[in-house]
């Protein structure tokens, strides 16, 4: 397509809520994920030239987007001490609709919190497997890596996540009743054994389907 | 297996990445262990909690202001073409961006924002395509993005003058910038632009209408020092200035020229109209500013950018909201 703008802008219309997704959630940070989001898209734009209207078009954009949030990220733990204007000026560039207060979305930011203490790989492949649902092998696609790397870049995020958020079990999720002891059954234990494997969640975004990568 | 199994171990077990003897060790071990088994079973929860985790939709506004960019770097794009190609690119919305564009920037042929991509032997591809009878609510988008391009590429338009040097004062630079936009590219006025503010061609008082007219923003370059304290007085000086002096245009230090301002001005404008653009300094240093309509038709947002505002990152020095002139 030669960078067509046509064609580019309805890339970007159909996708825009995923890619959107990925880099929010990925840099914990509205207005760090707009300008991550604007970046990837221009640079993609300037390098169209390559891109088809397959399959491949969606796991090209999604690498863009989360390189642009990992670059972020990298650069972010280079020089910590830049953050506050991010907020003053996210009224001017990206204004976000009031949170509303419930109980999910004090989850959620404890969630987000936890998250950004993990380093910048172990982040992306929680995002998009954990988060957003995609298969793994997709992920893996989107970030160049083997299967075998997703996995284990998850495993180890999620061991670095559960003690961050064991304070959560019970609210809003289906463990674990408040203040009682995250002991279930051995029963329960076992049976979760034999169903370890993947949880065959898909992406909410896609309403049910696969996340089309 | 002696002791408790830590929770990467658990982890590892739980995708499959464990050796079979440890796989086996592990599940032994959390057959009679409550301890493990509990951890075992908040790991098993923890994707779930993870996809329960709520994020801020897309802000309306930000696909308005990434549209808009992608829109002023085909734009630039096209720009780079030979005459010829623009006059073809010229269609309904999009002409005037790539007429103004087409004077911009030849002034600036290294250009980055426009050079990369290698696209230079696409001549003849269109730009921001117009609003065609068959296309839905994106076109209408793409088009009102396009129309924010004509604002700021007619602003750029004043911008490249100035940086070149030609001796064109503001006024000309501005009625320049006016006269490439026709009549048809304004409907973006800005909805907190007053009716008093609407008649830019009203004879007598031809200078206030230049400078407060959103679709027109008043490009300076002051080379005013700008200071923290004093921004609110000092922006508000230049607002009510602008129209009346006609600066000597002084090829300071423009963003890095002047399509990188239009897209840093897309960028940081968003859907809000500039008002006024001052190549000046903030504080001693090279710096923007930028005075952009808000929601609100009672403030100004101010955003002072340093000479690296492009169309990828803001460079931003501060941002702050004055009271909009009564």
């Amino acid at each position: 397509m030669n960078g067509d703008a046509d064609a580019f802008g309805l890339l970007f219309t159909r996708h825009k809520d995923r890619l959107w997704a990925v880099a929010v959630r990925t840099l914990g940070d509205a207005e760090e994920a707009a300008d991550a989001l604007q970046d990837a898209m221009i640079s993609a734009f300037r390098q169209a030239s390559g891109f088809r209207g397959d399959s491949a078009v969606t796991t090209w954009l999604h690498r863009i987007v989360v390189n642009a949030c990992l670059d972020r990220l990298r650069r972010r733990a280079a020089r910590p001490a830049v953050t506050g204007l991010d907020e003053r000026v996210m009224d001017v560039l990206a204004p976000v609709p009031g949170a509303d207060a419930s109980a999910r979305t004090e989850t959620s930011l404890d969630v987000m919190a936890a998250l950004r203490t993990l380093p910048p790989d172990q982040r992306a492949v929680l995002v998009l497997v954990d988060m957003l649902g995609y298969p793994v092998a997709d992920a893996a696609a989107v970030l160049g890596i083997s299967t075998g790397t997703v996995k284990s870049r998850c495993a180890r995020g999620r061991a670095r996540l559960l003690p961050k958020l064991a304070h959560l079990y019970g609210r809003g999720t289906k463990a674990q009743p408040p203040g009682s002891p995250p002991v279930p059954s051995a029963a329960q234990g076992t049976q979760e054994l034999g169903n370890q494997a993947v949880t065959g969640r898909v992406s909410p975004a896609e309403g049910g389907g696969d996340p089309g990568l | 297996m002696r002791g408790h199994v830590d929770s990467e171990t658990l982890a590892a077990f739980r995708e499959e990445l464990l050796p079979r003897r440890k796989a086996g060790q592990v599940a032994a071990h959390l057959a009679h262990c409550e301890q493990c088994a509990g951890l075992d079973a908040q790991l098993a929860d923890l994707p779930g909690l993870l996809a329960h985790t709520s994020a801020p939709p897309m802000p309306d506004a930000l696909t308005a202001r990434i549209e808009a960019a992608l829109s002023a770097e085909a734009a630039a794009r096209s720009a780079l073409t030979p005459a010829g190609a623009a006059t073809e690119a010229a269609g309904t919305a999009v002409g005037a961006a790539g007429a103004a564009d087409a004077g911009a920037t030849p002034t600036q042929p290294g250009d980055a924002a426009a050079g990369r991509g290698g696209q230079h032997g696409h001549r003849a591809r269109r730009a921001w395509p117009g609003p065609g009878p068959g296309r839905s609510r994106l076109a209408l988008r793409i088009a009102a993005a396009a129309a924010a391009i004509v604002v700021i590429g007619g602003g750029g338009y004043g911008v490249s003058r100035l940086v070149s040097g030609g001796g064109a004062g503001q006024a000309s630079t501005a009625s320049g910038a006016a006269a490439a936009a026709p009549e048809a590219k304004r409907p973006s006025a800005s909805p907190a632009m007053g009716p008093a503010e609407h008649g830019a061609g009203r004879s007598g008082n031809k200078s206030r209408a230049a400078s407060v007219n959103p679709s027109e923003p008043a490009m300076l370059s002051s080379g005013t020092n700008y200071r923290t304290g004093q921004l609110k007085t000092q922006v508000e000086a230049a607002l009510a200035s602008a129209g009346r002096t006609v600066p000597a245009p002084k090829p300071s230090h423009p963003v890095n020229g002047a399509t990188a301002l239009i897209s840093c001005l897309n960028r940081v404008a968003g859907n809000q109209s500039p008002l006024l653009v001052d190549t000046a300094r903030y504080n001693g240093r090279p710096a923007t500013i930028i005075v952009l309509t808000t929601a609100s038709a009672k403030t100004r947002r101010v955003v002072v950018v340093g000479p690296d505002c492009s169309a990828t990152q803001t460079d931003l020095i501060t941002t702050t909201t004055i009271p909009a002139p009564r």
